[in-house]
């Protein structure tokens, strides 16, 4: 429901737009699109007032021409020569009272108003003359076209045409003598016979015209002085209406007195100027309106269907934006194409043939305009998703362009490029030699060393390239051989160049920083760990005597039950502080590699085994059931089975300590994938907040309080011991159950066992 | 008789410690502090019977005055240290100490070593007079297979059947490695099922019995992922 009232609202908006744009073309200035509403507001700088300059000057310059075509007095010289043409007969002139009375035979008067008026014709004619000057278009003879029809008229039409112009003179005589107007000016002109001919209405203003608000002066030198902007458009010397410029002694000064004393048609003009305007401006707001409304309705529209709301995307969203555009531009084509023609049909049918072109409009704009809401309905998609021009083609090549690496993208582009268009001119000079061979003997020489030069040129770059790949090869394989590990490498420097030097410098670089660093992280892993050996070794010594000490007062017979009670706590906490250092030698010795691994193959099963009969005791006391499941084959792994041991004696004994009474403790091997996995599992007896990663940091215990026996080193080393054989320990908790994996790769089989 | 034992350390309070362990249990104490110092005593002509060396010790250590002892003497020497690493303990033995206890110590383990030694090497040749047949001799263990007895540096160890039928089977083949199954099969006479830790619980009793320190076993030792063996002495 509310969608589709968006829609409609749509629909309006749209037509709202197209409407002001309909209006506003009524409005507009021929050729000025709407550069004339922003004129600063005042009618005497808009392109209307130019415009209408424009005009009277080529209304002055017509009726110049008229003047001179029907005398020089108001009323038309009758005797005058107007028409001169050649008949069957021999030359024949027409005087205007020629025309006048013939033009009577044909039915054509003036009537009181000066109008031409055709009435029934009293005679038919069909007799052509050629016409070789006409006085009212002094130019006639240099614009019909040569040949052998060239000028020839009937007089019918001669009396038409004459008449007409004759008409033009009185009307543009009345326009033009009267002195009541604001338009002021005074023009003058030599004819083809050399007479001077004079008008204008300036009277006693002559000589004030250009002291006028606005004004214009051109003469014969055909330069213009005027204070009108913007320049009328006809005052070029160039136009074809100033068809006496190239005579001498012309001159037009032409001024309009802004104060429009005289209410004429510039009054009128600028009077209603400010309404133009302003209705001009109503209608480009309705149209921007429309515009703005449409697009916003549009947008409510595409965000409230199923795509955007969900996210989708479409496969023209993934398309680049301009991929995207030129895609649907040419759909927009594609689809007018194949329809146009049944739209033909339709119309033939339907429409009167005056509305085909509008039909054909409404179709055409129509199908833009689907296609311009599919183009912004993709364009919202991708401002939701990422921006609207991303995915631009341009915008890559910009990224692509302008980035550091771009610059010798460059050089190779245009490398290319030189070698290309030396190629190409080296190849087609030697085939225009070899074409002219003929012409001369230096073509041939020519070709051939052009040929050789191609040849040599070509030579020497094959040369360049190979020796570069060659270069890039090693260069390939050194840097996989520091990658998997040799980083003393040195790529030795000789023989590469150029960019290829560069890089193997930067690469020995490296490789060099690499293994200094290495060595450095080796040295400081040593450091630490003979550190932490002295540190522990020294504190033995007095733990020796306070473990001893609390031994022998344990001998003494004490009654006193409060001492017995804490030497008990001297006891336990002396042989905590034992374990303590120990593990702590060992977790940072395992953490730092510092131990020495005797690998040799041993059965996975059977360690399991031995480790359960270890613990066998232990588990009896807190009641705990170990049941253990090997593979009916044996787990050969390779590893160095006291250390295997020592996890495997960690992970139990985490099991002994932490797990809840009274319950059994699941052991498996199994072998899996080329790998075998032990796997122990029990119900902790205590809630496990913990994660399994942080389980196997150092110093790190399940039982936050660290009420319980150990260093909480031990699953850390474990971890360490592990992966020091090649292995990895993991670890998941599943609500109170604790799962510890030892996962370490099978042993190869061995040849006895192959065979047996 | 009394024994003389010198007990060598420059922690003055561990050598009194170790002193009163040891008078505690009937045996005659001499004190040194450094290495210099013990060889001096035993240069007078003091009849000692056993050392205990402490290995990190200003002026001469434990490993060049158990070098120089070596040189004229035989008697036992146990070296005491603060140092735990394989390494030590293999430097320990092989310039010709006796035995090797880590610091911090249990007294109750070093009192029994320090018996060990002595009585290996005060019966030293008395046994091996009356070898027959019956009898296995691995190091300090002793098996007489005709009234089925063990002993362990000359002090008997009793022993269920079953632990004495696998004891026997590791002494008759020292230095050879059973696997849990092999034992099995060989003991029990029937094949073995897996999945059971019967075996290992049992060598952990033996071990238990016959080893001053279970945990790092002289005699049995655990081959880790293999299986057990007796050491060839």
């Amino acid at each position: 429901m509310k969608r589709s009232i968006i829609i409609i609202f749509h629909m309006l908006a749209v037509m709202l737009a197209l409407a002001g744009f309909i209006m506003l073309r009524d409005y507009s200035a021929e050729g000025r699109g709407i550069s004339w509403t922003v004129s600063g507001g005042s009618f005497e700088e808009s392109n209307l007032f130019s415009d209408m300059v424009s005009s009277d000057i080529a209304g002055i310059k017509r009726y110049a021409v008229l003047k001179n075509a029907f005398g020089p007095g108001e009323e038309p010289d009758y005797q005058r020569t107007l028409i001169i043409a050649d008949s069957t007969n021999g030359t024949i002139t027409y005087n205007v009272a020629d025309i006048v009375s013939s033009g009577k035979k044909f039915g054509y008067s003036l009537d009181e108003n000066n109008r031409l008026v055709a009435g029934e014709a009293a005679a038919t004619d069909n007799y052509q003359v050629r016409v070789k000057y006409k006085a009212y278009d002094p130019y006639y003879f240099n614009n019909i076209a040569p040949g052998p029809s060239q000028g020839l008229m009937t007089l019918k039409e001669l009396c038409f045409e004459a008449m007409r112009a004759m008409a033009e003179y009185y009307s543009l005589s009345e326009m033009y003598d009267t002195q009541e107007t604001n338009l002021v000016y005074s023009a003058y002109f030599r004819n083809d016979n050399g007479e001077e001919i004079e008008i204008g209405n300036a009277g006693d203003r002559t000589g004030s015209i250009t002291g006028l608000p606005k004004y214009i002066v051109m003469n014969d030198e055909m330069s213009v002085s005027t204070n009108i902007v913007p320049q009328p458009v006809n005052i070029m010397p160039d136009n074809a209406t100033f068809e006496y410029a190239e005579m001498d002694g012309n001159v037009l000064e032409l001024g309009i007195d802004t104060m429009y004393l005289y209410s004429d048609r510039y009054k009128a003009a600028s009077d209603s100027f400010s309404g133009y305007i302003r209705k001009a401006y109503s209608r480009m707001a309705l149209m921007t309106a429309g515009i703005l409304l449409s697009l916003v309705s549009l947008v409510l529209v595409v965000r409230d269907t199923d795509a955007v709301r969900e996210g989708r995307e479409y496969l023209i969203d993934r398309l680049p934006f301009e991929g995207m555009v030129f895609l649907m531009a040419a759909a927009a084509v594609l689809v007018y194409a194949l329809f146009r023609t049944t739209l033909y049909n339709f119309m033939e049918v339907l429409a009167a043939e005056n509305s085909w072109g509008f039909w054909c409009k409404t179709a055409k704009s129509v199908d833009t305009y689907v296609f311009c809401v599919i183009i912004m309905c993709s364009m919202y998609r991708r401002s939701k998703n990422g921006g609207i021009f991303r995915n631009s083609l341009i915008e890559r090549a910009l990224i692509e362009l302008t980035d550091d690496n771009a610059v010798n993208a460059w050089k190779a582009a245009i490398g290319y490029g030189v070698y290309f268009l030396f190629n190409a001119v080296c190849v087609a000079g030697a085939v225009l030699g070899i074409e002219n061979r003929f012409a001369s003997r230096y073509y041939v020489f020519a070709a051939v060393i052009l040929a050789a030069l191609c040849g040599a040129v070509n030579i020497f770059v094959f040369i360049r390239l190979y020796g570069r790949s060659r270069q890039r090869g090693i260069i390939n394989s050194s840097l996989k051989r520091i990658s998997e590990g040799d980083t003393s490498y040195e790529v030795p420097e000789k023989g590469f160049t150029g960019g290829e030097l560069e890089a193997v410098r930067s690469i020995n670089s490296i490789s060099d920083g690499l293994s200094r660093a290495i060595n450095e992280q080796v040295k400081a892993d040593r450091l630490k760990a003979d550190l932490i050996t002295n540190v522990s070794h020294d504190i033995k010594t007095p733990l020796t005597s306070i473990i001893n000490y609390v031994d022998l007062i344990k001998r003494e017979n004490i009654d006193n039950e409060k001492v017995k009670e804490y030497i008990d706590v001297l006891d336990r906490k002396s042989a905590r502080l034992k374990n303590l250092t120990e593990d702590l030698v060992e977790a940072s010795k395992a953490s730092s590699g510092n131990i020495k691994m005797e690998m040799c193959r041993l059965n996975m099963s059977e360690l399991a085994g031995q480790a359960g009969g270890e613990f066998e005791d232990k588990f009896r006391k807190r009641n705990l059931e170990f049941i253990l499941n090997t593979p009916e084959e044996p787990a050969y792994i390779m590893a160095d089975g006291r250390h295997l041991w020592r996890v495997f004696e960690n992970l139990l004994n985490n099991a002994a300590k932490y797990a809840m009474e009274n319950t059994r403790i699941y052991a498996d091997v199994v072998r899996e994938n080329g790998t075998c996995i032990f796997t122990i599992k029990n119900i902790s007896q205590d809630k496990l907040n913990i994660s399994p990663d942080e389980l196997t940091e150092r110093f790190i215990r399940g039982d936050v309080s660290r009420s319980t026996e150990g260093s909480g080193l031990g699953l850390s080393i474990a971890k360490s011991l592990t992966s020091l054989m090649g292995g990895r320990l993991v670890i998941e908790i599943d609500g109170d159950l604790y799962k510890a994996k030892v996962i370490l790769n099978e042993a190869a089989e061995t040849e006895t066992e192959k065979n047996g | 008789m009394q024994n003389t034992i010198l007990v060598c350390d420059d922690e003055r309070e561990i050598v009194e410690a170790i002193s009163i362990y040891l008078e505690g249990e009937g045996f005659r104490t001499i004190k040194a502090y450094d290495g210099r110092e013990a060889i001096e005593i035993l240069e007078t002509g003091e009849k000692v019977d056993l050392i205990i060396m402490d290995v990190m010790m200003p002026g001469m250590d434990g490993i060049h005055a158990t070098l120089k002892i070596r040189e004229k003497m035989d008697i036992p020497i146990i070296i005491l240290s603060a140092k735990s690493e394989d390494n030590d303990k293999i430097l320990g033995l092989n310039i010709g100490a006796d035995d090797y206890i880590s610091k911090p110590f249990n007294p109750l383990e070093l009192v029994a070593r320090v018996k060990s030694q002595l009585r290996r090497y005060m019966q030293l040749g008395n046994i091996a007079g009356n070898m027959s047949q019956a009898v296995f001799k691995c190091g300090g263990l002793t098996i007489n297979d005709d009234n089925k007895e063990v002993f362990v540096d000359g002090e008997q160890i009793r022993l269920t059947p079953i632990e004495y039928n696998i004891l026997l089977l590791l002494v008759k083949n020292a230095g050879k490695v059973f696997s849990i199954d092999e034992i099995y099969e060989q003991i029990w006479n029937e094949e073995a099922i897996g999945a059971d830790n019967t075996v290992a619980v049992h060598i952990r009793h033996i071990r238990e019995k016959i080893e001053i320190n279970p945990r790092e076993p002289k005699y049995l030792k655990v081959v880790w992922g293999v299986g057990y063996k007796i050491e060839k002495q």
